[in-house]
């Protein structure tokens, strides 16, 4: 075991599959809504170095360790999807590190793009902080593989996601797979309270549409930042510079600290009105870990429904599994050359 | 001195302290594995003990001893010399460092004495094999000696004292000054010292001088310390306290015999009426009083 966080990040050890690596995202909680995503942990451990990271906190072996039989990968993977064929799972391989950061080392992502091709009712999302795309450029994806950058302000990126890529290279990233024909995904998470944030997020958002349009935006979710009590103070020691944990919080439900409600009010409400300046009503936004009410509020038909006022297409989802029907709907419904299947509520509730 | 392996009689055994530092221990069961082990092999791993005037007190092992299938079992005597158990202990978890470890540590640190200062428990704990160990012990021994001594006194856990050790001088010494002025109990103490850390850090300001405003220095001159930790609170969640403020205010227009409640971390999007019937027939008035509360619920939820 790696005495100390760091430690791990250095070397990477090649690990066997062992037992199941395909699982619903951790994160499902009763009172927070959560997007239904399914993982798969080919990677455990990180190169980077965010400062509100939770791996700090979760992961007891700090080795970064790689699964490299893709065949037993994938075998866990058709087992799952092939039992359901009439569903469309999104997968992501990013749940304990990032999926592409080291790619020119493992050559993981290619591996599984090519694989994720030829399944009929499955997408592959990439999830990256980095601009490691060389590697995947080339290949014959067949819009299967959804490539997606969490993104956040040059400031929050200097400040705080130590050893990623900057900004304007993740962008730039963007669009070079953008232009190689692959779906996109944004995650404008976690956002985060800082100097001069309203006009941050803005440019933000204003920089990201200057690299793609939105016709290939498969989708986007916003989330604040939050992080468990415990981890407070390994932020604090591990980032003694960070001031995110003297940050206004409140506990909430599922255990973890968050800006008080109020706060991600002011902060949705202004990411999304600088978003639907560029997004089509279909294009599917969501929160990630955020309170019902919240989703009510922004996408019900209460008195603010900020996204409704929009025109998004999609009404408010009453359970996760309908929330996965709708990322089905509005998948099949903007690429139908996919030939995703054709989304029936009954396959997911 | 070394350890010395021996067989000795369960009876003789004391878990009393080791039962009142570990409670959770009570609680999970012990691993099948092991007790179909101890059934078919014995216990190979000895449990650890220290002489005590009546016997032995358990230092390592609860699971062992008490599904151990006989009236003996095979225990490492811990010489009872200052600090020695501590440096053994540890060193047989060598390999193993973690917070199991710690926990342990923690009960030794409490179980051997509460008046010496922590710099002399963490002196011996100086091996090579456990640096981490280390690291956080020499942090806990650099709390001013009036912080230690106030740790001991409250029996703060191993965990607490790495919090304050990670907090400035400057701020353990103001927090001092504020025990000078007034009576502060332990938890209270932790509180405000969280407190003064979170506000000196967003405002980036040494805490004496959030303590040395006029009006927390009134606070604390006049109403104590519960009163200055809610006027801190009140600066740590400014926005959390301006919307319950407005809550409060609303929830003080409600009709007669209704109280409303809120979750005040603003996190629940919901309202607790409260009322109180005597007789079926306040039904009716309380029917009214809930219409004429219409208005006010309205508003309070649109902060909500």
């Amino acid at each position: 075991m790696s005495r100390y966080y760091r430690d791990g990040k250095a070397k990477i050890q090649y690990i066997p599959k062992k037992g199941d690596v395909m699982d619903t995202c951790a994160t499902i909680s009763n009172k927070y809504v959560c997007c239904n995503v399914q993982v798969i942990k080919t990677v455990s451990n990180c190169p980077f170095d965010c400062s509100y990271c939770f791996l700090q906190d979760y992961l007891n072996d700090g080795n970064t360790k790689v699964i490299q039989d893709i065949d037993a990968i994938m075998a866990n993977v058709h087992e799952k999807v092939d039992r359901e064929p009439n569903r469309l799972f999104r997968i992501g391989t990013w749940e304990l590190g990032d999926s592409l950061a080291l790619e020119v080392q493992t050559g993981q992502a290619a591996a599984l793009i090519e694989r994720f091709r030829d399944i009929p009712n499955a997408l592959l999302e990439l999830k990256t902080k980095s601009d490691v795309v060389a590697p995947i450029l080339t290949l014959d994806h067949g819009q299967k593989t959804v490539v997606s950058w969490s993104l956040n302000t040059h400031a929050v990126v200097n400040a705080e996601e130590h050893k990623t890529a900057r900004l304007a290279d993740r962008l730039a990233a963007m669009k070079a797979v953008y232009d190689a024909g692959y779906l996109v995904g944004v995650h404008i998470d976690p956002m985060i309270i800082h100097d001069n944030w309203e006009a941050e997020y803005t440019d933000l958002v204003d920089q990201l549409f200057a690299h793609i349009q939105p016709d290939r935006l498969a989708w986007l979710s916003i989330g604040s930042l939050r992080f468990k009590p415990e981890m407070k103070k390994k932020m604090e020691s591990n980032f003694p510079t960070s001031s995110l944990t003297a940050a206004e919080m409140v506990l909430g439900d599922d255990g973890k600290l968050r800006y008080p409600k109020p706060i991600r009010n002011q902060m949705y409400a202004h990411i999304l009105a600088d978003l639907y300046r560029y997004l089509k009503p279909e294009t599917l936004i969501y929160f990630c870990m955020e309170r019902w009410d919240m989703w009510q509020r922004f996408f019900g038909e209460g008195p603010h429904y900020t996204a409704m006022h929009y025109g998004h297409l999609y009404p408010l989802p009453q359970s996760i599994q309908e929330l996965d029907y709708h990322f089905a709907r509005s998948l099949t419904d903007r690429y139908p050359h996919l030939n995703l299947p054709i989304p029936h509520p009954d396959n997911y509730l | 001195m070394g350890i010395c392996q021996t067989t000795i009689a369960i009876a003789d055994i004391n878990t009393t302290d080791y039962e009142s530092s570990f409670p959770k221990h009570l609680a999970t069961p012990p691993r099948e594995s092991l007790v179909q082990s101890m059934h078919q092999t014995g216990i190979l791993s000895p449990i650890w003990v220290t002489p005590t005037a009546d016997g032995y007190t358990l230092l390592d092992g609860y699971q062992r001893l008490t599904h151990c299938p006989s009236t003996h079992i095979l225990a490492s005597l811990i010489p009872a010399s200052e600090f020695e158990q501590y440096t053994l202990m540890l060193e047989a978890h060598a390999e193993k460092l973690n917070r199991s470890v710690m926990q342990k540590v923690l009960f030794l640190l409490n179980w051997k004495s509460t008046t010496a200062s922590l710099a002399d428990h963490c002196a011996p704990l100086g091996l090579q094999h456990y640096n981490a160990l280390l690291v956080h012990s020499k942090k806990i021994a650099q709390l001013p000696q009036t912080i230690q001594t106030r740790c001991h006194q409250h029996a703060l856990s191993f965990a607490v004292c790495l919090r304050l050790a990670s907090y400035t001088q400057e701020l353990l010494h103001t927090l001092e000054t504020v025990v000078a002025s007034v009576h502060v109990s332990s938890s209270n103490w932790l509180r405000i010292a969280d407190q003064l850390h979170d506000l000196s850090k967003r405002h980036n300001t040494p805490a004496s001088a959030i303590l040395a405003e006029p009006d927390t220095q009134h606070i604390l001159k006049t109403q104590g310390a519960s009163a200055l930790i809610q006027h801190l609170s009140n600066q740590v969640q400014p926005t959390v306290h301006t919307v319950n403020a407005q809550l409060t205010q609303l929830s003080q227009t409600a009709p007669d015999g209704i109280q409303i409640q809120w979750d005040h971390s603003l996190e629940n999007r919901q309202l607790a009426l409260h009322c109180t019937l005597r007789d079926p027939h306040e039904l009716n008035h309380l029917s009214q009083q809930l219409q004429k509360a219409e208005p006010v619920v309205s508003s309070m939820m649109a902060l909500l």
